[in-house]
């Protein structure tokens, strides 16, 4: 099968890049190249580029390693897609033209053609979860085959980065902790025999982590391995309320939301919108970001003009009564499991 | 100056940095990955320790010394075997997840070869989570790492073994780094078998850098293939699954017989049944059909959830689909001669994982004994290491080594090339699949052992076409190419060597096990006349 591979030839300090949203070469002379190779179709990606590397150019740079897509080191963009390169094969990765248009992922940093900065997108944050056990020898549970479960689908986490390529918040905010980080925060905080979770939890608070993802669910999306760091996320936040650990500096309004949302139905059975806002945001007692309420201010005004919101004291439904009912048994069922 | 300098990063590498710093030692690892894309991430297996009511290490050690067909060292057979239960409960403290009972005891599998359920598993990916445990451990103790640092040789000086020269991927900078101890974990030789369970990056690089500084390598000959690797590879079908038994077929249907319950000698003698069954296939096809005993919900729970992930993304139903398997490379056993704590024939120098050889495995491996091996051996060579960087005053080596090394590399970035570096690799990998592989015989070695001189003359005149400094992974190639030239060599010596067949060994001309005769293993060594084959009675113990 004839086979023509597109790569944008680039590297940091060259004037020209690949653009990720216009989706070609910007700036400079820089140019994208193509390959055209005869090769079995069912010869991996990642194949096809060592045989373009050992042939036609050995300038051409891209990173593999296991070969067995275990070790998540070649995964590479395709247009608006992703793909782990030795674990798919060129007949599927080729268009009607048969052509493959590669390139780095979308969130990261090009360092030369094909290759990225891993450091920077992936292990840095990886290493800033305390990336290992800490046991005082007790633990905080047994340690079951249940207990552990959690702990083991975690770590089939290759780190491909495809969770944190699909993730709508590093798109705008490359400091965000990201869904592969929080895995392995998750293993940690999920692990019976480590005792330090609460502090796992104020730090991941304290920072672009825990309290940011918006729940887009493309990581869960693009996990190849069934891992769903989108529910992963959802989970802990849950584990660390449970825990009495809000969301800290890092996203303050979060938990407050979390919490102002469910009294506020648990109180009168339906939404109070002024409530949710005044707390959410900061009013006193509840914290102060006077910037906060301000920016909340046109959309309040709008609100009441339209008839969502009123002026007049949040009336109690009629049901409110069996919605505390609701919240009273999921209490007691919460106690009973943990 | 390091007290420990570490080269490779896979479990072996992790294992021993991690004894270094617990020591209060410097300790640097140098590797040409990221430690977490090492090759040791994709071993499935389990870890073998005798803890199952009813076995025994006694009983470890036997079926060892079985699937090694006794050319095992038998006192480093007993001591791993014994010491395996307190490595498992170590690497739990650590944090490994490893699966569980209904008691919470560590489950066991019962693996092929083995008389009791013996090997503990973390589901289907325990080198994958023994890997991570590992790393975070070496984290955690403050180990430095130098990623994307390949190792080009070692620094050997008055007889001892006194640093490392390494290469920058991102620069190509060569820079010297001086330490008082070695511990060289490179792991294994895949690259140089086309077809093959490989990574791109086991290019058997510890193994050639220790021959060429005179350390003594033993029981090259043997290579192990794995019976069933799926669509020419990479990927097999793992040690746990062949467990729950298997049915196999050829393309047209044909019951081939398998007995796999014996030990790892029937896996040998399966590849090389298959192998033949292919030759002999009218149809040209190249490889057989696999059923494995999974049922769809044994596939469809978490035990196996990475491999029917896997099986998914080669679209294969792994409970209902015959799958394409056909015997390839796998691994080697024997390696870098090591005595039972890791230290080689060079002061200064030790080796551990699969690049190493102490004889544990002798001619063929225990299923779960491979991942036991890489961690027991990372943590014997790491604690021999800390040792002498106790007791030895090591000068700083002299400057002539790098000065040696920037020179040559500098007359290659200028040479015209002549012959391109990857067409040597790929003829060398199909000759030593071709001649040197599953069966051999004196004219095939002979014939090997020109062909492989051919090829070094070639390599002699093989330049470089890409000149840049940064990110030139043609240079890189250039210079695992030519290790895996030089243990080419070692292993067509060993294999001619020994004129029997014994486990992976088999030659089509000597094709009994003979004891009389070869109770001892095949050491080879570079000397100034060049390779010099010896031998060693095997150990009784």
């Amino acid at each position: 099968m004839e086979i023509t591979i597109k790569i944008p030839r680039q590297d940091k300090n060259s004037a020209g890049k690949w653009d990720t949203s216009l989706e070609k070469m910007v700036g400079g002379t820089a140019s994208e190249q193509s390959y055209t190779l005869d090769i079995d179709p069912g010869t991996s990606v990642l194949d096809a580029l060592v045989k373009i590397r050992e042939e036609q150019d050995g300038s051409l740079a891209f990173r593999g390693s296991c070969r067995t897509g275990m070790c998540g080191d070649c995964t590479l963009g395709s247009g608006r897609d992703h793909l782990v390169s030795c674990l798919t094969t060129v007949e599927s990765a080729a268009n009607k033209e048969g052509e493959i248009a590669l390139t780095t992922m979308h969130n990261t940093e090009v360092i030369k053609d094909l290759l990225m900065d891993w450091n920077q997108f992936i292990w840095d944050k990886y290493k800033s979860v305390r990336p290992w056990i800490v046991s005082n020898g007790t633990g905080q549970k047994p340690v079951t085959e249940e207990a552990l479960e959690p702990v083991r689908k975690a770590m089939r986490c290759t780190a491909c980065g495809l969770c944190d390529d699909g993730c709508t918040v590093i798109d705008i905010d490359k400091t965000f902790l990201g869904p592969a980080a929080l895995t392995k925060l998750y293993r940690f905080v999920r692990d019976p025999r480590d005792t330090d979770t609460v502090q796992r939890f104020k730090e991941a608070g304290e920072r672009r982590g825990l309290w940011d993802c918006v729940h887009c669910w493309e990581a869960s999306e693009h996990c190849p391995w069934g891992i769903e760091p989108s529910h992963v996320i959802v989970e802990m936040r849950e584990q660390s309320v449970s825990l009495g650990v809000k969301s800290g500096k890092g996203n303050p309004m979060v938990a407050r939301h979390y919490d102002a949302f469910a009294k506020s139905v648990r109180h009168s059975g339906w939404l109070d919108e002024r409530a949710l806002a005044s707390k959410s945001y900061g009013l006193p007692p509840y914290g102060f970001s006077p910037s906060g309420i301000i920016s909340q201010a046109p959309i309040a005004m709008k609100a009441i003009r339209r008839g969502k919101a009123s002026l007049l004291p949040h009336p109690k439904r009629p049901g409110q009564k069996e919605v505390e009912k609701i919240f009273k048994r999921s209490e007691e069922i919460n106690e009973k499991e943990s | 100056m390091e007290d420990l300098l570490i080269v490779g990063s896979g479990i072996a590498g992790l294992r021993a940095a991690i004894e270094g710093s617990k020591n209060g030692k410097n300790v640097l690892v140098l590797t040409k990955t990221h430690p977490l894309r090492s090759f040791s991430i994709n071993i499935q297996d389990g870890v073998n320790a005798s803890i199952e009511n009813g076995d025994s290490w006694e009983s470890h050690a036997e079926d060892t010394l079985s699937s090694g067909q006794s050319l095992n060292d038998k006192k480093i057979v007993s001591s791993i075997c014994q010491q395996a239960p307190q490595v498992l409960e170590e690497l739990d403290k650590m944090g490994l997840p490893l699966n569980r009972d209904s008691e919470g005891h560590f489950k066991l599998n019962k693996l092929i070869g083995s008389s009791s359920a013996r090997a503990a598993t973390v589901d289907d990916i325990t080198g994958h989570a023994l890997m991570q445990v590992l790393y975070e451990q070496a984290l955690k103790g403050s180990v430095k790492f130098l990623e994307e640092w390949y190792a080009t040789s070692l620094i050997i000086e008055e007889g001892q073994c006194k640093g490392v020269i390494g290469i920058e991927v991102a620069t190509g900078n060569l820079e010297m780094f001086p330490a008082k101890s070695v511990v060289l974990a490179t792991g294994g030789i895949r690259r140089l078998y086309e077809p093959s369970t490989a990574s791109f990056l086991c290019t058997s690089d510890g193994i050639a850098m220790a021959y060429r500084g005179g350390a003594n390598l033993s029981d090259m000959e043997m290579v192990e293939y794995h019976p069933f690797v799926i669509n020419n590879g990479p990927i097999a079908i793992s040690e746990l699954i062949l467990a729950r038994g298997i049915e196999l077929t050829d393309p047209s249907g044909t019951e081939i017989p398998v007995a796999l319950d014996e030990n790892e000698t029937s896996l040998h003698n399966l590849s090389r049944t298959i192998s033949r069954q292919i030759a002999n296939q009218q149809d040209g096809e190249s490889h057989v059909l696999l059923k494995t005993g999974l049922t769809s919900q044994e596939v469809s729970a978490n035990f196996f959830m990475t491999n029917a992930r896997l099986g998914m993304l080669l679209k294969a139903n792994l409970s209902k689909d015959a799958i394409p398997v056909a015997p390839a490379m796998n691994r080697i056993l024997g390696g870098i001669a090591t005595d039972e704590l890791g230290a080689t024939s060079i002061p200064g120098l030790y080796a551990a994982g699969e690049c190493s050889n102490s004889g544990f495995h002798g001619a063929g491996s225990l299923n779960g004994n491979i991942l036991l091996y890489s961690v027991v051996s990372g943590l014997r060579a790491g604690a021999a290491a800390v040792a002498y960087s106790n007791s030895s005053s090591i000068s700083q080596p002299s400057n002539n080594f790098l000065e040696t090394q920037k020179s040559g590399f500098a007359t290659l970035l200028e040479m015209e090339p002549k012959h391109s570096v990857a067409n040597v690799r790929s003829q060398l990998s199909r000759i030593m699949n071709d001649k040197v592989g599953l069966t051999r015989n004196e004219s095939d070695l002979t014939e090997a052992a020109t062909s492989i001189k051919d090829l070094k003359a070639q390599f002699t005149e093989a330049g470089i076409s890409n000149k840049s400094s940064g990110y030139n992974f043609e240079i890189l190639h250039h210079h695992e190419v030519g290790f895996l030239l030089d243990t080419a060599e070692t292993i067509v010596a060993s294999a001619t060597a020994r004129k029997e067949s014994r486990g992976a060994h088999y030659r089509s001309d000597f094709t009994e096990k003979d004891d009389q005769e070869w109770s001892k293993n095949v050491i080879v060594k570079h000397t100034e006349s060049g390779l010099e084959v010896s031998y060693k009675n095997t150990s009784a113990g």
